[in-house]
Order: C-alpha cells, then sequence, then structure tokens
C-alpha cells in the first residue's frame, strides 16, 4: 500500500489502513513517547493520544514533509502536553568535583539503543526534556524555551549540564563493559 | 566527542530503533476514539469567563431594552388614548342623548349635562394655561385631570413656550409621547414633596436621583396621578385608583420613604501583580530576589446599594488565578568545601602505621538559575464602601474594602537554596486571608439601567504559608483595571 493509498484509506476511517499506518510507526513512535514518559505505562498513554490525534488529523497532512515527520511531531507535542498536565519539575544534578572528560567517539556506538535509552530516561526530568527536545528533535533553545515554559538560558544551561552527565554516565558504563 | 558527533551519534541510534508497545493498544485507541463525544468545546478558564460576561452583558441588555420599550411606549400610548377616549365619550355620550333626546324634558337635561362636561373641560384648559405660568421648580400640583385633544394641543403649545424660554431640559430624541418629547429631569427626592429640580441642581447627585419625566407643563397641567415615583424609572400613565390613593398618602407622609436602589456590578480584572516574600533571612531574600512582576485576571461580581446620598455599602465575590513569577539567578556567595579522606598504609609489609591524608577539594559554584511560577486559585469577599458623585451621565466613585481570600487551591515549588534544588508542593487546603483594596469607578450611562464601567485600582493582601504547602508567606499588590457593567436594580 503507498503512502497515498494509507492516507487516503484513514481519510475514509477504513481500519484496515489505520491499522497499517499504526503498525508502520508505532515502534519508532514508542520509543519518542519512552523518551520523555517516566515509565511504559506513560509511553503507551502518550502513543494512544497521539494516534488519535493522528487519524484525527490526517487530512491536515500536506505531504510537504515525510510522514513520519509529521507522525513524530504530533507524538513529540502530546508527549509535551502531557508533561505539562502533569505539572513539570525541573531537578538539578548534583555534579562530582571533578570535570567530566570527553569521551571516544565511539563509545555510543559501542552501547546498544537500549542502553542509551536507559540512561537518558534516567536523566532527571527537566534535562530529559530540554536534552530529548535539543538533540534528538532538533528543537532550537528558543523553541523549548516557548514549550516547556522556561527562560531561554535554562534551556541552554539545563543541555550543557544534561549532555556532561550523559557523556560521563556512557564513558562510565563503556569502562564497565570492558 | 565534538558536540555534533554526540547529538547525531545518539540521533541515529534511538530514531532507527523501535519498542513494539502493547499487542492491545491498536484496539484501544478505536475504542476510544469511537467512544468519545463528536464535538468537544473547550473552554480555559478566561475563555469561560469572557463569554459568561458576553451572555450576561447580552441578556441585560435585551431585557432592559425589551422592558422599557414595553413600558414607555406602549402604555403610554394605550393609556392616553384610553384617556382621550374617555374624555371625548364623556362629551359624544352627552351629545348623543341631546340629540336622541325624545321628551323636552329629556332634552333639557341632556343638553344641561353637554353644557357641564364642556363647560369643564374649557375649565380644565384654562386652568393648565394658567398653571403654565406657575411652573416653578420646588411646587408641583398633583391634579387627577386627564387632557382632552383640545387640551393636550394647548399644553403642547405651552410647553413648546416654555422649552424655548428655560432651557432647561435636555431632550431624548428616541423617547417621544403624543408628540411632546419625554425630558430627563430630575427630583429632589430628600425634600417631602419630591419638587423637580433642574440638571444643574442635583449636585453631583445624578447617580441616585435621575429620572425620566415628561415636560414641566404637562406635569402641571396634566393627570399626574400616575406618576409613580421610582427613582429611574420612566412615567407610567396607567396608575390605578389604589395606586393614585397611594400616591398621595405618601406625599401627606412627613417621613418620606426612599426606595433604595441595589447596583449589581459584574466586571472583569486585568492586573499586574508585584510580590514579595515576607520576612528577614536568607531564604526570603533569595525568594525576594527572584520575584518577577506578572500579568493576572479575575472575574467579579458587586453588589452595592445607597446607605446615603453619597455613601454606598458594597459586597461581593471574585473569582481569581493568581500566579507568581520567579526568575533569576542566585549568587553564591560561599564556596562549598567538600572533605574526603583516605589512608595509605607505607612500608609496612603486614599492617603498618597507617597515615591519614586529607584531601579537600573545593568547588566554586556560580551562580544558579531559578525559573519557576506559584499557582493558587482564590474567592475574594470585598466588604466595604464607596463615596460617589454623579454628573448626568457619569457617576464617580471611590471604593475602598477590606477583603477576605479564600484560597481552594495551590500549587508551585519550593526551591531549596541550599540544596539547589526543586520540590514541587500541590494543596486543596482551604485558606483564608485579609487585605484591602481601592479604586476609583467610572460608570457611564448607557441606558436607565445599566452603565459601563471602567475602575482602576490597587489590591493588597497575603498569601502562600505552610499550610497550602508553600515554604514563604507573600505579599500581594495587584494593579489593575476593572471593566464591565453596572445593572441597576430596585
Amino acid at each position: 500500500m503507498t503512502e497515498e493509498e494509507l492516507l487516503k484509506g484513514c481519510l475514509e476511517e477504513r481500519q484496515d489502513c489505520q491499522r497499517e499506518l499504526y503498525k508502520r510507526f508505532a515502534g519508532k513512535m514508542m520509543v519518542v513517547c519512552i523518551r520523555y514518559a517516566k515509565d511504559k505505562l506513560e509511553a503507551e498513554d502518550m502513543l494512544q493520544d497521539g494516534f488519535i490525534k493522528v487519524f484525527d488529523n490526517v487530512g491536515k497532512f500536506k505531504q510537504e514533509g515525510s510522514l513520519e515527520g509529521w507522525v513524530r511531531r504530533i507524538m513529540v507535542n502530546t508527549a509535551l502536553n502531557k508533561i505539562r498536565a502533569n505539572k513539570m519539575k525541573f531537578e538539578d544534578i548534583s555534579e562530582t568535583g571533578s570535570h567530566l572528560a570527553d569521551g571516544d567517539a565511539n563509545a555510543i556506538d559501542k552501547l546498544s539503543e537500549e542502553a542509551i535509552l536507559e540512561i537518558i530516561s534516567h536523566l532527571p526530568n527537566g534535562y530529559k526534556y530540554v536534552f530529548n527536545m535539543f538533540a534528538i528533535e532538533g528543537f532550537s533553545h528558543k523553541e523549548i524555551a516557548e514549550k516547556l515554559g522556561i527562560e531561554e538560558a535554562s534551556s541552554r544551561s539545563q543541555y550543557a549540564k544534561a549532555r556532561k552527565y550523559l557523556q560521563n554516565q556512557i564513558i562510565q558504563l563503556e569502562q564497565i563493559k570492558l | 566527542m565534538t558536540n555534533n558527533n554526540f547529538e547525531k551519534r545518539i540521533q541515529d541510534k534511538l530514531n532507527q530503533y523501535e519498542i513494539e508497545p502493547s499487542e492491545n493498544l491498536f484496539n484501544d485507541i478505536l475504542e476510544k476514539r469511537a467512544s468519545r463525544p463528536k464535538s468537544i468545546l473547550k473552554f480555559t478558564y478566561a475563555k469561560l469567563g469572557v463569554a459568561l460576561l458576553a451572555v450576561a452583558a447580552i441578556t441585560l441588555f435585551v431585557l432592559v431594552d425589551t422592558r422599557s420599550n414595553s413600558t414607555s411606549n406602549d402604555n403610554t400610548s394605550i393609556s392616553v388614548a384610553e384617556k382621550d377616549a374617555s374624555n371625548s365619550n364623556n362629551i359624544a355620550e352627552a351629545g348623543g342623548l341631546a340629540s336622541n333626546a325624545k321628551t323636552a324634558n329629556e332634552t333639557v337635561v341632556a343638553k344641561e349635562r353637554l353644557k357641564t362636561v364642556k363647560q369643564k373641560s374649557t375649565t380644565n384648559v384654562e386652568k393648565q394655561a394658567s398653571s403654565k405660568k406657575d411652573i416653578s421648580n420646588s411646587d408641583v400640583k398633583w391634579t387627577n385631570n386627564a387632557p382632552s385633544p383640545t387640551q393636550k394641543s394647548a399644553i403642547a403649545n405651552a410647553s413648546n413656550n416654555i422649552q424655548k424660554s428655560t432651557k432647561q431640559t435636555k431632550t431624548y430624541p428616541g423617547y417621544q409621547d403624543n408628540g411632546v418629547n419625554i425630558s430627563e429631569r430630575y427630583f429632589n427626592i430628600d425634600s417631602k414633596d419630591r419638587p423637580i429640580i433642574s440638571g444643574q441642581q442635583h449636585k453631583g447627585k445624578s447617580h441616585l436621583y435621575v429620572y425620566h419625566s415628561m415636560d414641566e407643563a404637562l406635569i402641571n397641567a396634566q393627570d399626574l396621578s400616575y406618576l409613580v415615583m421610582k427613582p429611574l424609572r420612566v412615567i407610567k400613565p396607567s396608575a390605578t385608583q389604589d395606586q393614585i390613593a397611594a400616591f398621595e398618602k405618601k406625599q401627606l407622609d412627613t417621613k418620606h420613604k426612599k426606595q433604595q436602589p441595589f447596583y449589581l456590578d459584574l466586571y472583569y480584572s486585568a492586573y499586574q501583580t508585584s510580590h514579595s516574600a515576607i520576612g528577614n533571612n536568607e531564604m526570603a531574600n533569595n525568594y525576594k530576589t527572584l520575584a518577577k512582576s506578572n500579568p493576572n485576571h479575575a472575574f467579579n461580581l458587586r453588589v452595592s446599594t445607597p446607605i446615603n446620598s453619597r455613601i454606598n455599602l458594597f459586597t461581593g465575590f471574585g473569582l481569581n488565578q493568581i500566579n507568581t513569577k520567579f526568575d533569576g539567578q542566585i549568587p553564591n556567595t560561599t564556596n562549598k568545601v567538600h572533605y574526603e579522606t583516605s589512608t595509605y598504609y607505607i612500608n609496612d609489609p603486614i599492617t603498618g602505621l597507617p597515615k591519614l591524608v586529607q584531601q579537600i577539594d573545593t568547588i566554586l559554584n556560580g551562580p544558579v538559575s531559578y525559573n519557576f511560577a506559584n499557582r493558587y486559585t482564590l474567592m475574594q469577599i470585598p466588604i466595604g464602601l464607596s463615596y460617589n458623585i454623579g454628573f448626568d451621565k457619569m457617576d464617580i466613585g471611590i471604593h475602598g474594602s477590606a477583603l477576605m481570600n479564600i484560597t481552594s487551591k495551590a500549587n508551585g515549588m519550593n526551591p531549596d537554596f541550599n540544596l539547589e534544588k526543586m520540590q514541587s508542593f500541590s494543596s486543596n487546603q482551604k485558606q483564608v486571608g485579609f487585605g484591602a483594596s481601592l479604586s476609583l469607578m467610572v460608570a457611564y450611562k448607557l441606558t436607565n439601567k445599566i452603565k459601563i464601567i471602567a475602575e482602576p485600582g490597587l489590591q493588597f493582601y497575603q498569601l502562600g504559608g505552610k499550610k497550602i504547602g508553600n515554604a514563604m508567606n507573600e505579599n500581594i499588590l495587584n494593579k489593575g483595571l476593572n471593566i464591565g457593567l453596572r445593572y441597576t436594580l430596585f
């Protein structure tokens, strides 16, 4: 089934097309939701709400970008709405005395996707959201500040701390493996 | 690791990764879509308030418009017509008797009656004509006679002459009664017989005693028994005998009972909140450094009534949602020092002598950024007094009140400035606090019963406390503007 046929079928509320659309993107979108959620249950809630929005608004997809990108944007926005509704909480990471060393460029490649996801999900919420939005979704700090209702400077500083923390964690994990 | 490498590698890894959700999730999605209502209108707090305000304003406008139309136009024309008909009928009846009289006696009786009726009618016209000369602002004569068409034209002519000479009245182009303009008049409600006073003589009391009345000539000459003396009422020329009797009794009553108006104000408040933590310790000072002023809004209902010609007593309630914003940096004045100890064993093949080495690690912390907001839902009940002045269509009132604030919900953040951490708080516990408000109301009359209000003002009160989970008590100062409608009830 081509993308065009899929969209047309979804517009006509055909269940086979909706199921196909779901099958194509559910796995990847689940990863998006897990990155923002506190557990799998919350991620599935986000995924459910996100797909409801996708099916409701499929007619608004203008085919200017990729369908996957459009669905991903909806998922991210749904996740952010949920976060806002749950009263976002920013915690600080207590830094250790030593400076974090820059890691090996291959350190990330050596880790499994699951391990990276695990490290990200263990970040304090504020850092996690900012890191996800900036590093993975590609939002600017200005956009992050607007979406999360924080200052642009806060977004930058939180991202810098999160990045440092993640690098450190990745290196430590790699060393343990060795 | 370079910046781009790090982000890109994580991006690549995660964007291709897939985790299968639960099997039934798709069916749940379909079920949820099927079970929900087709269209759900989502109103935010602000939108709901604005919508309610708009509906209330439109309803009041329509109600008042309908009522004033039905009372001022329909009643006037119907009852004047009835009176005319009744007057003409008397003459016609008498004339009819005369022409239909079969016997000489009957003819004489009928002619006598016709003569009497005509004489009475002429006397009335003469009386009215002479009364026009005696029109004064402090003396209104109350009679119970209705004018005939002839009388009306004489009255209208006289009235026109008076209007030309005195120019005391301000006419409303929309109000017409049998060709004669209904004018705005003021009655001195404090005096025993409530004399008519000119617009200039009400001495800033038009907020209480604006009346719609007929022209002075008509008041003196025409049947005035229907003049029901209620403030802000349009004259109803349809009084019953009972009403007339009650009115006359009222005139004789030396202790005149006033009818107190009630003002119902419905208004929206937009204001800027400045807040400051209470106390002079390190924590309070940090709160003060971070406190930023921010906009807030509320919906209010106020009821007021005059306790004398100048002072109104008022109360009501307001629904507020207050956000107190904190944003900024707290500089760390003291450096944190970490002590770590390590034990080394030197030159000791078995246990040796322990040597203690103390390692001091000093961390120089820079300023820490904070950005958070606390939100409170509270109901405000003011009790206060206002000083009022009225200038024709404009009322001015200075309102001062004590405020009782009932906080019903609170949530936000409690920063720990030592550990540089934030902890959220949320509470549904009710808490009562007190404050004060001061405002200057300017009301402009749109119709007899509706005025538009603009009211800049200040509010001061305290918020927060340990009962509702907040670490600090705060002083709140709201500077804002109320905009709404005043509806006058009697």
